[in-house]
């Protein structure tokens, strides 16, 4: 009896997931959009004429306007439209001929005014996209692209630290800073996408001076939108706001993915909420749906409505930086995406590589290697890498020519390498090479021949040893004569050269 | 005897109507100081309470900024000083400039100086409003000239209760850069005088674009018109029920007057004239609701001394402590116009008609050069009568004279006309097109002095 109502529990049960949890085998998609705040980079604040200042002491620029002293109005600063518009054109988003201010109001200790000037339903453009690169295991590296929404013109808050439980410090300093925020369609599906696509297009507006885009420091903060997709039918979303580290959001929002995507298998029902993030990544419930704010928005009676004129479009245009750097790397040197970007960010280095580089006629993939061994070359020598002595330039230069034309062995080369970095040669690499006789003995060289027969003769022990033997014997003896054949030749015999000739006379592999 | 030692002491016998909040004598005293050595004629000016002026308290009449101090000055005002002008005093108001009887005030009503003085303590005449304290300041003769707000009608109200000259200007050519707004969109700074052409010289200190303004602008230059060439507009909307017997007449008799001039008076049709009231409180409703939010005694003004536990009971607090009623129920209902599922069907429609409201104007002004009609349903009623239940309801009988003028932007005037059967002053209203300023006040002075020569007769 017990057994039966066990088993029927049991069935039951499984009856119940199955009806309302998800099918194994069916695709779930993850659906995320993101609100990128940015900063504008201009000496004063979007409405005032308080100065923009990341470093100032807390609330040293605020202008009265800013405070929200009564009485005060709001003053269109130009500069910061004109960055508007050279973002707009930069993400293909059309420049609306007219846009509006509105008033989102809500309350909070550091929002002055009870509301925030924005552009709500005109904002000043529309549309756009923007093409980040990703790399990829076959092409090396392939597009995506992601639809933009609109960009709006929008002024910044103040800040809010939490002192304790008790009391909040409100910072001023910001309130008023001008903003574009960037609102992309919901085209990701995962977290890498959300955070290469906001690196690229950090790098695209700080190389056109659009933004300082530091980030830790606020310069851009993302909201992100999250929600699944099953067979076409959506789920409700989670929104995490303010984000201002790029890893932190990756990890946030897949950690948001698995968490929604568990209780979709689960069968439970997934609640939308807002979630803030703490600078250690962890999130905490900012808002559930009860709260949902009404900001009733209105336009901005004092600011009339804003025409763009043809002139501040052009002007825009003459201030634009399309491509970046790290795109030639992608192009022209064919770096894969992620290490072309890395390259670039490291200053030092990537300043190394510009002046050498474009020098050398190898490939870049060839240079880069070579780079690499001038890194363990510093290492072992004491010098800071990269070198940043002109001098050293100019001969890490002549060195990979020199070598790109034979006319020195690899292990020449990183001694030269040693003795450059170290400033122990004072002559140009030409002349070194001829000076000390250091050219390489080519294989087909045909004192190479010469070389070879004399050194074996003086070695015959080994030549006789490796020559009876087998196995691992034979080995060792093959990489002592060899070895024998480049340190007696001083270094002027390559490593593979050695090993084919003997090879070739003594029919022993390696 | 200096000009602005004088005027003080005819501040000081005024005390009784409470047209004052703070004074400011001393700072008076300097100016003219400061104005003679530059070789100034130095003039005593009051301010509404709702401009700054800087280092000098500025409450709004309201206890949300009793002891607030701002630390710049209204650029009206700074043009006034810079021509001479010397700040006697801050005059009282309907506190945050709402209402249109100058009695709610944190500070205690103002009376009305048209008031029986004996019977003062008791019951008075109400001074109008909301820019009540300007009103009596150029009555009782401590200013020339007294700054005030119109937002609905708040100068030309009490200057038509006081037998004044209150000159409503075009939207936008005298900054609001200093003025604590009402209503963003409707909103001037308005001047009280004892007579048009003085009402003139003093908008010249004053007007023109401003950098802190985005929405200021200049008024076109003066261009006269001969008396004759005049053509009169009588709107017959605003013959309403509500027209005293007495104001009816001032309007009839205004317009024979012109019309023995020689002047042409043309009946105009403003159809739309019955929706303005209600379009206003939509429109003002929601600039209230949303103009009010930064009150929330965070870094300045009121802040409860209650225990609060949160950043919202802080808020609440302080404003439920230190609004009165009638701003409360204002911002409420402005919200309410705005929540998301009211979203297209008040703000909207009320700015579409607005739209409308002006088009009726500019149609009228392709045949008229000037519209005349009433300023006020009646003369000053006493304070009694209108605290009563009814008030609200005379309240807006009045703005229906006086605040499509605010809808449209347009420059209008009230201009001291006649007596009610009481004794009181009755004023008529001149309306002109937009930024025609210079020629509105021409043509009140024109019948002005029309009317001056006619009682003289």
């Amino acid at each position: 009896m017990l057994k039966i109502k066990f088993f029927k529990l049991c069935f039951k049960r499984f009856v119940n997931t199955q009806t309302t949890g998800v099918t194994p085998n069916v695709k779930i998609e993850a659906i995320i959009g993101l609100e990128i705040h940015t900063q504008l980079l201009t000496k004063s604040k979007l409405f005032s004429f308080a100065p923009v200042h990341s470093d100032a002491a807390s609330n040293s620029v605020v202008s009265d306007f800013d405070l929200g002293v009564p009485g005060t109005l709001p003053s269109l600063n130009k500069e910061c439209v004109q960055k508007s518009l050279c973002a707009s054109l930069l993400l293909k988003s059309e420049i609306q001929k007219v846009c509006r201010f509105d008033r989102k109001h809500y309350f909070y200790p550091d929002m002055p005014f009870g509301y925030q000037i924005t552009q709500q339903d005109y904002p000043i453009s529309r549309g756009g996209s923007f093409s980040y690169y990703v790399d990829d295991p076959d092409k090396r590296y392939r597009t995506q692209t992601v639809r933009l929404k609109q960009i709006q013109l929008e002024m910044d808050s103040g800040k809010t630290i939490k002192a304790d439980e008790n009391r909040l410090y409100i910072d001023l300093n910001r309130a008023g800073v001008g903003l574009i925020e960037i609102v992309t369609e919901p085209d990701f599906h995962s977290g890498a996408d959300a955070a290469t696509f906001v690196d690229q297009l950090k790098m695209l507006f700080v190389e056109n001076q659009i933004c300082a885009g530091e980030l830790h420091k606020g310069n851009m903060r993302v909201d992100a939108n999250i929600s699944l997709c099953v067979d076409g039918a959506s789920y409700p979303r989670t929104e995490i706001k303010n984000i201002s580290s790029i890893r932190l959001m990756e990890k946030a929002i897949e950690k948001e993915i698995k968490r929604q995507t568990k209780l979709l298998k689960e069968g439970k029902h997934i609640d939308p909420v807002t979630l803030q993030l703490d600078e250690t990544g962890q999130a905490t419930v900012a808002r559930s749906k009860g709260d949902d704010l009404d900001y009733r928005f209105t336009p901005e009676p004092n600011l009339p409505r804003l025409v763009i004129e043809s002139t501040w479009v052009k002007e825009a245009e003459s201030r634009l930086k399309n491509s970046l750097e790290y795109e030639r790397y992608i192009h022209h040197y064919h770096m894969k995406p992620s290490a072309a970007i890395e390259l670039v960010k490291n200053d030092e280095k990537f300043n190394f590589v510009q002046k050498t580089l474009p020098k050398v006629n190898i490939t870049a993939e060839g240079y880069f290697k070579f780079l690499k061994e001038l890194e363990h070359a510093c290492g072992h020598v004491a010098v800071r890498f990269p070198p940043n002595s002109n001098g050293f330039h100019h001969s890490f230069v002549q060195l990979l020519n020199a070598f790109n034309k034979n006319l020195i062995t690899k292990l020449v080369f990183i001694d030269l390498v040693k003795r450059y970095l170290q400033n122990n040669i004072k002559i140009s690499v030409e002349e070194t090479i001829e000076k000390e006789g250091l050219k390489r003995l080519h294989i087909n060289d045909h004192k190479f021949l010469q070389y070879f027969y004399e050194i074996c003769e003086k070695n015959s022990k080994v030549v006789e040893k490796m020559k009876s033997t087998t196995g691992k014997p034979q080995q060792k003896a093959f990489i002592k004569l060899r070895n024998i054949i480049v340190t007696e030749a001083n270094k002027r015999i390559s490593i593979e050269d050695a090993e084919t000739a003997i090879t070739h006379h003594f029919g022993v592999k390696i | 005897m200096t000009v602005i030692k004088d005027a003080i002491k005819k501040a000081i016998a005024s005390r009784h109507f409470n047209g004052l909040i703070t004074e400011t004598f001393e700072f008076a005293i300097n100016q003219e100081k400061h104005a003679l050595e530059k070789n100034l004629n130095p003039f005593p000016v009051v301010v509404k309470d709702c401009f700054a002026v800087q280092d000098i308290r500025m409450t709004c009449a309201s206890k949300m900024l009793e002891n607030f101090i701002p630390n710049y000055t209204a650029t009206v005002i700074q043009r006034l000083i810079d021509h001479g002008g010397c700040v006697i005093g801050k005059a009282n108001l309907d506190a945050f400039g709402m209402g249109s009887t100058s009695s709610q005030s944190y500070f205690g009503p103002v009376k009305g100086s048209i008031s029986n003085i004996d019977a003062l303590e008791k019951d008075w005449r109400i001074a109008g409003g909301s820019s009540g304290g300007s009103a009596v300041a150029v009555h009782q003769g401590f200013a020339d000239l007294a700054i005030g707000s119109d937002t609905g009608g708040s100068t030309r109200n009490p200057a038509a209760f006081h037998g004044i000259f209150g000159f409503k200007p075009s939207y936008g050519t005298l900054s609001r850069h200093g003025l604590v707004p009402l209503a963003n969109s409707f909103d001037v700074p308005a001047i009280f005088s004892q007579s048009a052409t003085e009402c003139a010289k003093y908008y010249t200190m004053m007007a023109g674009t401003d950098i802190m303004d985005s929405t200021s602008t200049d008024p076109l230059p003066y261009t006269s018109l001969e008396l004759p060439q005049i053509r009169i507009g009588i709107p017959k909307e605003y013959n309403h029920p509500t027209l005293s017997a007495d104001s009816l007449a001032a309007w009839k008799e205004a317009t024979e007057l012109f019309q023995s001039a020689g002047c042409k008076v043309i009946d105009v049709e403003l159809k739309h004239t019955d929706y303005s009231i209600v379009c206003y409180h939509i429109l003002a409703e929601t600039d209230i609701a949303s103009n009010m939010a930064r009150f929330d005694g965070v870094s300045f003004g009121h802040r409860s001394k209650n225990d609060f536990k949160s950043f919202n009971d802080l808020l609440a607090y302080s404003r439920s402590e230190s609004l009165n009623d009638t701003i409360r129920r204002r911002i409420f209902v402005g919200n309410y116009y705005n929540v998301r599922e009211n979203r297209g069907k008040y703000f909207q429609q009320a700015a579409k008609v607005r739209r409308l409201i002006k088009q009726d104007f500019d149609q009228a002004f392709n045949e008229v050069d000037v519209l005349l009609t009433p300023v006020t349903s009646h003369s000053a009623p006493y304070y009694s009568e209108v605290n009563a239940a009814k008030f609200k309801h005379r309240q807006r009988q009045d703005d229906y004279y006086t605040q499509p003028a605010n809808m449209a932007g347009l420059p209008a005037i009230s201009v001291p006309f006649s007596t009610c059967s009481e004794g009181l002053p009755i004023g008529v209203q001149l309306i002109c097109n937009y930024l025609e300023d210079y020629r509105l006040l021409d043509i009140a002075n024109i019948l002005y002095k029309l009317n001056k020569s006619e009682l003289n007769r």
